[in-house]
C-alpha cells in the first residue's frame, strides 16, 4: 500500500522480556494518530521498534512503509525512506555541532550529495525561527547541557529541515511548560499536511488540545486496546486508563 | 618493522636521491658527517659523545612496569642495517604559503625556503638547522643541546649521533611574530636512520608560532629520532604543533623538552596518526614564577600500531599553572599508552595544574592505557586530573542512524567529534584540515 505506516501483529521483547503483544496500527499519509497509554504499556518500545534500535526483538509481526518492509532494513535506511523518530530522550553528542550533524543527515538522506552551503543556511535559518530558536544554537554540540525544552524544540527543528513522510513523536510534549508545549505544537502543525503521517505518543491530552489527531489509540500491556477518535482524549482524562485495563480482562475490548 | 638492510636490499640498492649517506655506523662515519659539513668543534663533540653513550647503552626493551600492560620489544632491531640519511644541503626557492611569516619543506634532495622579508629585517631568524649551524655557529651553539640528554637511550643517541636536519627559530625581544611558520619534512628513503633537532628560541617579551609536520612514505622502515628543545623567554609566548604523519612502518623515537621562564606561556600541540611504533617523550619546566604551559594532545592508532607517550610538567617556580588535554583513538588491534606527570617541588606554592584524558577504543583488539600521577611536596596547590576512558557509545550511532546517517557515517562524525576539543586547539588551519583527513582515513 502506498502512503502509509502499517504495523502488524507486532510483538516486540527487550532483554528477553516480552513488551509488544501484538500490536497492529495503520498511519496513513495526511493523519494525525496520537498513542496513548500509561508508563510501562510499551509505547516508547513501540517507536524504538518500528525505527529499528537493535535493543529490540522483533519476536513476529511485520512493519512496513508504503508497502516496503521495514523489519530487515538498518535504523539508518529506515530513515532515508522517510521516517523520523522525535526522541523522547535524545542524546547529546559532545563535539558535534548542531550546524555540523544537520548538514551531515541532510546530506545522507538525499544519498550522500553535499548540501550547498548558501540552500543550507537557508534552510537553518527558516526552521531555527519556526521553532523559536536563536541562532547561536546551531553552533552548540549537540543536545549538550540543552534544557529539556531545547532539546524537544531541536528535534521538531530536525523533523522539519529533514522532511520525513512519517514522524512518530515520543512524548513529545514531557517536561515541558505550557509556553513549549505550544511551540514544539505549533512546530508540528506547520509541518503536518496530506504529505505527512503522524504518530503523536503521550501521556497527556493536553499537547493534543494543540496538534488535533484524526485517530486516538490506547496502549495497554503491549496491545492497542482501544481505538477512537478525539473523544477518547477526554474520556481517558475523565475515567483513567483502568476502565480499559478491565476491559481488555474481561475480552470485551476492542 | 624496521628496517633491515637485508629485507629491503632491491629497494636499496634501486633508489635514487642526492641525499647524502654516511657508510655504515661507527665513530668514523661520524667524524665523516661532522668533516663534510664543516662543523664546529663543539658540534662534532656532541656527536662524538652521542655515539659513546650509543655504544655504552642497553639494547632497548620498552616495558611498562604494570601488570598486563603491553611491551614493545625492539631487541631484535637490526641498528647497524640502518643508514644515516642528512638532508641534501641544496636550497631551492619557495613561494611563500599564504598566512605564513617563514616557510621550510624539507626533501631529501633539498631543503624549499620561504620567508617573509619584512619579518626577515626586523630579526626572526628561521633556518634548516644544518644552515644554521653554518650562519649562526654560536648562537646555535648556545641552545642546541642545552636540554636534550640521551643518557642510557641507545636509540636517540644513534639519532643525535648522526642527525643530518632540523629547523632552528630565533626570536629576538618584543619581536611578536603574528604569522605561523610552517615547517614540514617528507622522509622517503627506505631503512633511513634519521635524526631530527627542533630549537625553538623566543627572547623576552617575544611570541611566535610553529608548526611542525612530518610525514614519510609507506612501507620505508626507517628510524626517525627527534628531539626538540624550546626555550620560552620572559613573558614570551610560543605555539609550537607537531602533526606526525609519519611513514607506516617507521619506528619513531621524540623527545621534546622545553622551560617556560617568567610569565612566559608554552602552547604544545602534539598530534600522531602515522608510524609503526612512536614513542615521545615530553618534559616541560615551568622555571620561573607565573610561566604557563597548555598542553594538547590527539592521537589516532588503527592497524598494529604502537604509541606510546609520556609528559611530564615540573612546577619548579610558584604560581606556576599547566593545563594538559589529551584525546586518544584506537582501533584494530592498535595500542596506546599515556603517563602524565604532574610534579611540584616542595617551596612551588600557588601552582595549578590539571591533567585530562580521554581516550575512546573503536575495536574489541585494541587497548589504551592512561595512568596519571601526581608528585606534590607543596601544600598551597590546585591540582588535579580527570580520565574517561570509553568505547563507542551505541545510542550515540543510533540517533545519528535514526537520521540517516550509515553506520560508518555515523561513528566518522562521532571520532570527529571526539577529537574536536583537542583539533580546535591547532594553529593552523590548513594543518587541521590535514589532520581531519588524515582521521577521517583511518576511520
Amino acid at each position: 500500500m502506498a502512503g502509509e505506516l502499517r504495523v502488524r501483529d507486532l510483538r516486540v521483547s527487550v532483554e528477553g522480556k516480552p513488551i509488544l503483544r501484538g500490536v497492529d496500527l495503520t498511519v496513513r499519509a495526511g493523519e494525525i494518530h496520537a498513542l496513548m497509554g500509561p508508563n510501562g504499556s510499551g509505547k516508547s518500545t513501540l517507536s524504538h521498534a518500528i525505527v529499528g534500535h537493535p535493543g529490540y526483538k522483533i519476536e513476529s509481526g511485520s512493519v512496513s512503509l508504503n508497502g516496503e518492509n521495514l523489519l530487515d532494513l538498518p535504523a539508518d535506511a529506515r530513515a532515508r525512506l522517510g521516517l523520523f523518530l522525535a526522541f523522547q530522550y535524545p542524546v547529546a553528542i559532545p563535539g558535534v555541532t548542531v550546524a555540523n550533524f544537520l548538514r551531515s543527515a541532510l546530506a545522507a538522506q538525499r544519498g550522500g550529495a553535499p548540501v550547498p552551503p548558501r540552500e543550507f543556511k537557508r534552510l537553518l535559518a527558516e526552521n531555527l525561527d519556526l521553532l523559536g530558536i536563536q541562532e547561536a544554537f546551531a553552533s552548540r554540540y549537540l543536545n549538550d547541557g540543552f534544557s529539556g525544552g531545547e532539546k524537544k524544540r531541536l528535534e521538531i527543528m530536525q523533523m522539519a529541515v529533514l522532511r520525513p513522510r512519517f514522524a512518530i513523536l515520543d512524548e513529545p510534549d514531557s517536561g515541558l511548560d505550557i509556553d513549549a508545549v505550544r511551540t514544539v505544537a505549533e512546530g508540528v502543525n506547520a509541518l503536518a499536511g496530506p504529505e505527512l503521517g503522524v504518530l503523536i505518543i503521550t501521556h497527556y491530552q493536553r499537547i493534543l488540545d494543540y496538534v488535533r489527531p484524526d485517530f486516538v489509540h490506547v496502549l495497554l500491556d503491549g496491545r492497542v486496546v482501544r481505538s477512537g477518535g478525539q473523544e477518547l482524549v477526554r474520556e481517558l482524562e475523565e475515567r483513567g486508563y483502568d476502565w480499559l485495563r478491565e476491559e481488555a480482562a474481561s475480552g470485551t475490548g476492542s | 618493522m624496521i628496517g633491515y638492510a637485508r629485507r629491503q636490499p632491491v629497494a636499496l640498492a634501486a633508489s635514487e636521491h642526492s641525499a647524502e649517506r654516511a657508510a655504515g655506523l661507527g665513530a668514523g662515519a661520524v667524524e665523516r658527517v661532522a668533516r663534510r659539513r664543516n662543523e664546529p668543534a663543539w658540534l662534532r663533540e656532541q656527536r662524538l659523545a652521542a655515539w659513546r653513550e650509543y655504544e655504552r647503552s642497553p639494547e632497548p626493551r620498552w616495558q611498562r612496569g604494570i601488570k598486563g600492560w603491553w611491551l614493545t620489544d625492539l631487541s631484535r632491531l637490526r641498528l647497524e642495517g640502518l643508514r644515516p640519511v642528512l638532508f641534501s644541503p641544496s636550497v631551492t626557492g619557495l613561494s611563500l604559503p599564504q598566512g605564513t611569516a617563514a616557510a621550510l619543506r624539507h626533501q631529501e634532495s633539498g631543503v624549499g625556503v620561504a620567508e617573509a622579508r619584512d619579518w626577515a629585517a626586523r630579526g626572526l631568524y628561521v633556518a634548516d638547522l644544518a644552515r644554521a649551524v653554518r650562519e649562526r655557529p654560536l648562537l646555535v651553539g648556545r641552545y642546541l643541546g642545552g636540554q636534550a640528554g640521551v643518557a642510557g637511550d641507545r636509540l636517540l643517541s644513534l639519532a643525535a649521533a648522526f642527525w643530518g636536519s632540523g629547523v632552528f627559530l630565533y626570536v629576538p625581544e618584543g619581536l611578536r611574530v603574528d604569522l605561523p611558520v610552517d615547517v614540514s619534512a617528507n622522509f622517503t628513503t627506505p631503512a633511513a636512520l634519521l635524526g631530527w633537532r627542533t630549537v625553538v628560541v623566543a627572547e623576552p617579551g617575544s611570541s611566535v608560532t610553529l608548526s611542525e609536520e612530518f610525514l614519510g612514505a609507506e612501507g620505508t622502515g626507517a628510524l626517525l629520532g627527534a628531539f626538540s628543545e624550546i626555550y620560552v623567554g620572559a613573558g614570551a609566548s610560543v605555539t609550537y604543533a607537531t602533526l606526525a604523519g609519519h611513514g607506516a612502518s617507521n619506528t619513531v623515537l621524540a623527545q621534546h623538552r622545553a622551560i617556560v621562564k617568567q610569565d612566559g606561556q608554552l602552547n604544545w600541540f602534539a598530534t600522531n596518526w602515522g608510524g609503526a611504533t612512536v614513542r615521545e617523550v615530553s618534559e616541560i619546566r615551568l622555571s620561573e614564577p607565573r610561566a604557563r604551559l597548555e598542553m594538547t594532545g590527539a592521537f589516532f592508532a588503527d592497524g598494529g600500531q604502537q604509541f606510546d607517550g609520556t609528559a611530564t610538567v615540573v612546577h619548579e617556580a610558584k604560581q606556576s599553572a599547566a593545563e594538559i588535554l589529551l584525546r586518544g583513538v584506537v582501533k584494530d588491534a592498535a595500542r596506546a599508552a599515556f603517563a602524565g606527570t604532574i610534579r611540584v617541588p616542595a617551596g612551588a606554592q600557588q601552582v595549578e595544574s590539571h591533567l585530562a584524558s580521554h581516550t575512546l577504543t573503536l575495536s574489541d583488539q585494541a587497548r589504551v592505557d592512561v595512568v596519571p600521577s601526581l608528585e606534590i611536596a607543596a601544600n598551597d596547590v590546585r591540582v588535579g586530573h580527570g580520565a574517561a576512558a570509553g568505547k563507542l557509545d551505541e545510542e550515540q550511532v543510533f540517533y545519528l542512524m535514526s537520521r540517516g546517517l550509515t553506520r560508518d557515517q555515523a561513528i566518522r562524525l562521532l571520532v570527529r567529534g571526539f577529537l574536536e576539543p583537542a583539533l580546535t586547539r591547532l594553529p593552523l588551519a590548513a594543518a587541521r584540515e590535514r589532520v581531519e583527513r588524515a582521521v577521517e582515513g583511518k576511520i
